[in-house]
């Protein structure tokens, strides 16, 4: 006897399935969103989403001690080289860039000294960490596609560091970059950090428009 | 804006302040007592109001309150079981479509390991919490099952090894698994808490924990009620009890996720060992019921010789292990949907200072992100494309 709720060889149930992807393609419209603002069209925006998902089910690139994944590693940084090329001024280049070296420091500093045990944090460490990436990138980064870069390029050298140090400890541990594709907290803290900055963005913007009706507001 | 940044800097300068509070009471062990003082149990997470425990008895509680290193935990009556009376049925049970049977293990805290037997309990090259996940699917491998123990390593043993073990749990998935099992052992100092004799043998009970913080919490809820049902009907005392506390420990990725503490850092991990042929027992009936998969195993009902008994209540279908069930799917879609929609009308809100204006703009966003299938017309009052925003 069959049951007729057992399909793709028995691994999942019709409403666990439906559960995993209501929750996926919610992530994959908050994210077509979010890189949405970055100098990309909707179409572009949409593509990236789908090639960093593709990314994510593919290997990760195996470079010795370190591991890369496609969907959580090299295309977010393709799409931060992207911003940092399109910027419109040096200040533009130069502030997500040490707002990135920041937001790792803070990252890096928050596992020091935050509990060992992940029962004893305030909320799941995946959001801890997420939301301290993106705050820090929100406010050094000072508009969405800086936060954007930020969030980034900040999770990913905190998690050198830790190998870094790891390795100086005699560790042989692999330094995987996103290897949790598009549920990395590289990619999260991304998101975050956009999220945040568009939030700030709105209510400023929003303030200013009341202050000069006219137009003469200063959106950041 | 500078008021705004300067409330982002508070509420960062508030977590690391939470943190390092916590982080003072790291060692600490809190008892679960009831309303009138009984003790129920020990536990080595901060408990918070709302989780949630189930007993080696089947009883339920959930905390009401903290007091220091006390948690109070209000009886609410006994924890309705899966039905999983086909384990004496000596009817022909389902034959399952499976074409193979899939486990995979990882191991977040990479140091842990077994004092008594180990030297040390915890190692910083790699703990022997990695021959208990290797022996446990050395095990599962034996009745049929293909199962991988992933030996990737996590440290330190710090707020982000579950940031790191995401990344394996990530790579284990790709494998498409019936369940994903991350293996720990537990830090309660008293070596009885954990000690168990099944059938003679000395063994160490296994501690299910189950996160709530997350949409898969009430499949990964159900998943774990029927390995605690089917191990007390087989091997009971085997699960010491069923602890459902904040976070999500790498379960919001699979809804068939659970972490076992397997023994703790007092215990022999020979005794550990001892378990974990009747753990991957377990395991396989609880996951594929009493179906001869395509390995050969052949159906292992009532063979294990070991007690019989426990109690078992709830909805009877006893036809359905859980790789078939969809219990648990529902709450978590509303959950997701739920969260979403929410955030969706607080930024809408956030950016027009009003709730109709909120729901405008939640309304246009939605439609955006679903190409106009669902919410108001994004193109009623789009901006143009070099308006968009920095």
């Amino acid at each position: 006897m069959l049951k007729a709720s057992t399909f793709i060889g028995g691994i999942m149930s019709a409403g666990m399935v439906i559960l995993t992807v209501v929750a996926v393609l919610i992530f994959f419209g908050i994210l077509q969103r979010v890189l949405d603002r970055m100098y990309l069209t909707d179409r572009a925006a949409l593509l990236l989403v789908a090639l960093m998902f593709v990314g994510t089910l593919l290997p990760r690139i195996n470079l010795g001690m370190v591991s890369i994944s496609l969907g959580g590693a090299v295309i977010p940084l393709g799409v931060c080289i992207y911003l940092l090329i399109r910027a419109n001024s040096s200040a533009e280049v130069w502030r997500p860039l040490i707002g990135a070296v920041v937001t790792a420091a803070a990252v890096y500093g928050l596992s020091l000294l935050l509990p060992s045990e992940a029962e004893e944090l305030p909320a799941d460490p995946i959001l801890l960490f997420s939301l301290c990436g993106g705050i820090v990138a929100c406010i050094l980064g000072r508009s969405r596609r800086g936060a954007f870069i930020c969030g980034i390029l900040g999770m990913l050298l905190a998690d050198t560091a830790t190998a870094v140090i790891n390795w100086s400890q005699g560790v042989q541990q692999q330094l995987v970059l996103g290897g949790a594709g598009m549920a990395d907290t590289v990619v999260i803290s991304g998101v975050i950090a956009v999220l945040l900055a568009e939030i700030v963005g709105e209510i400023t913007e929003r303030v200013a428009r009341r202050r000069h009706p006219a137009g003469e507001g200063n959106p950041s | 804006m500078k008021r705004l940044m300067s409330g982002l800097c508070a509420l960062l300068l508030l977590m690391a302040g939470l943190g390092s509070a916590a982080a003072q009471e790291a060692d600490t062990v809190w008892e679960l007592v009831s309303g009138d003082g009984r003790h129920i149990a020990y536990v080595c997470y901060e408990p918070e109001t709302g989780d949630q425990y189930i007993s080696e008895d089947n009883r339920l509680y959930e905390v009401v309150r903290v007091e220091g290193e006390k948690a109070i935990a209000e009886d609410k009556g006994d924890m309705p079981m899966p039905d999983v009376s086909w384990l004496d049925s000596d009817a022909a049970l389902p034959v399952s479509a499976m074409s193979r049977r899939r486990v995979a293990l990882y191991c977040t805290h990479s140091d842990e390991s077994y004092e008594p037997s180990d030297g040390l309990y915890s190692d910083d090259r790699r703990g022997s919490i990695y021959k208990v996940a290797a022996g446990l699917a050395e095990e599962l491998s034996s009745l049929g099952i293909e199962a991988e123990a992933a030996d990737t390593l996590h440290h330190p043993h710090d707020a982000g090894a579950y940031r790191r073990s995401r990344q394996t749990a990530v790579e284990l998935l790709k494998t498409m698994p019936d369940a994903l099992l991350d293996i720990h052992r537990d830090g309660i100092p008293d070596p009885d808490e954990y000690a168990v004799t099944i059938g003679g043998k000395k063994a160490s009970k296994v501690r299910l924990l189950v996160g709530r913080g997350n949409q898969n919490m009430a499949a990964n809820k159900d998943f774990a009620l029927t390995v605690k049902a089917v191990a007390d009907k087989v091997y009971p005392g085997l699960i010491k009890d069923i602890y459902m506390g904040k976070g999500a420990f790498n379960q919001d990725l699979y809804p068939r996720a659970l972490l076992l503490e397997c023994g703790t850092y007092t215990i022999s991990r020979d005794r550990v060992m001892t378990s974990m042929p009747m753990m991957a027992n377990v395991l396989s009936r609880a996951l594929y019921g009493g179906v001869t998969g395509s390995a050969g195993t052949t159906d292992v009902r009532g063979s294990s010789g070991a007690d019989k008994g426990g109690e078992t209540q709830g909805q009877p279908d006893p036809t359905t292990p859980a790789t078939q069930t969809s219990k648990g799917a529902g709450s978590g879609i509303f959950w997701v949907l739920g969260i979403f929609v929410a955030g969706l009308i607080v930024y809408g809100i956030a950016a027009t200072g009003s709730l109709k204006g909120g729901m405008h703009k939640a309304g246009r966003n939605l439609s955006e992100m679903t190409g106009g299938l669902v919410g108001a017309d994004p193109k009623a009052d789009e901006e143009p494309e070099g308006e968009k925003k920095l």
